[in-house]
């Protein structure tokens, strides 16, 4: 496995949010090895994972035959506070960043094509005292040297208002390869940022949310910043 | 319309809020614990009101500081034209003010509505 083209040995080493979650893509793959083990296959080829929290570039492994994927939009930042005293009124949250995800993606033969990632910036927290929280900046994967592939992204993700509404709905992805699912970012509810929505590669939101969520606005019982959002990802599974 | 006043006397932090008209108020709100403050009177005339139904009616020069103001719901409603009442926050000014730009200190506002309707007072 790898985080950010860093080489994980065992879970351990991995931020807490993330174990959840590739424990279960282990068993997944476990459970993939068994079924080959037991039709006789003889395939070489270890499946790979691949988490990409910054933007960098992500090469197809040699061998494999298809690579699943997800791209999670970041998530925007919460309202600051507006007033004082017995005046204060509450920041919005932030939207959510939307997620897109397809078919898995044939890369037989193409081993070493490449593509392009960019995760997005988080929204920025809103500070005390009239600043709205920071809107994201859009997440793509797009095709490096990778054949057949159509560029994916995420749009950006609202901040909430201080001393205000939260952040609206964003708008769905862009995604026109097969089978592409593209879900908008979840808006902010009152104070409390939009919700990042569940993977299926990764087993997303086991608990807590792992990629996007939208930076929570302050509360009214006292003068204070909002909270950033939290990063999107791209997650590839190649098999 | 109201309009609050943030002052400061050493190591000392109120706001003041004045309130034109009969009716004027701070809505239903609690606080955190640096924000917690007592009520006094400046002028005028002052109903604390209590989410569970306590009240207190404040004269010029009276307070009240027994209410457990950080915990639990209250408001504030002015019961004449031109009250005002000086806010005294307990633990001094709270850090997260220090920040706070010059157009929050010293500011008029509408606030939110007053959840006590005014016939009852």
């Amino acid at each position: 496995m790898y985080l950010d083209d860093e080489r994980i040995r065992i879970r351990r080493q991995l931020p807490e949010r993330f174990r959840g979650p590739v424990r279960k893509h282990q068993r997944r793959i476990r459970r993939i090895r068994c079924t080959g083990i037991l039709l006789g296959a003889t395939g070489a080829f270890t499946p790979v994972i691949s988490i990409r929290t910054v933007s960098g570039t992500e090469t197809s492994r040699a061998g494999a035959t298809t690579c699943a994927y997800e791209l999670w939009g970041s998530g925007a930042g919460g309202g600051g506070t507006t007033g004082s005293g017995c005046a204060i009124t509450a920041g919005g949250g932030g939207a959510g960043g939307g997620k897109t995800t397809g078919t898995p993606f044939a890369v037989t033969l193409k081993g070493g094509l490449t593509w392009t990632v960019t995760i997005g910036a988080v929204g920025a927290a809103g500070i005390a005292g009239g600043a709205n929280g920071g809107n994201s900046v859009a997440s793509s994967v797009n095709s490096g040297t990778m054949t057949g592939w159509n560029n994916i992204s995420v749009p950006i993700a609202a901040g909430g208002v201080t001393g205000g509404a939260p952040g609206g709905a964003g708008a769905a992805p862009t995604n026109t390869n097969a089978g592409a699912v593209n879900t908008a970012g979840n808006a902010g509810s009152g104070i409390n940022g939009g919700a990042s929505i569940a993977g299926t590669i990764t087993g997303d939101n086991q608990g807590t949310a792992v990629y996007g969520r939208g930076g929570g606005g302050h509360n009214a019982a006292g003068v204070g910043d909002g909270q950033p959002g939290v990063v999107g990802g791209a997650v590839f599974s190649y098999v | 319309m109201i309009y609050m006043t943030h002052l400061h006397f050493k190591d000392g932090f109120g706001i003041l809020y004045r309130f034109p008209r009969r009716g004027d108020g701070l809505p239903m709100h609690t606080h955190a614990t640096e924000e917690e403050h007592d009520v006094t009177c400046t002028r005028g005339l002052i109903r604390v009101i209590i989410k569970d139904g306590r009240t207190r009616d404040l004269f010029p020069g009276e307070w009240v500081g027994d209410l457990d103001l950080v915990n639990t719901h209250h408001e504030v409603i002015a019961l004449e034209d031109n009250s005002s009442c000086l806010n005294i926050l307990t633990h001094g000014r709270p850090l997260s003010y220090v920040a706070l730009p010059a157009n929050e200190l010293d500011r008029s506002y509408e606030p939110g509505p007053i959840t006590t309707p005014l016939e009852s007072i």
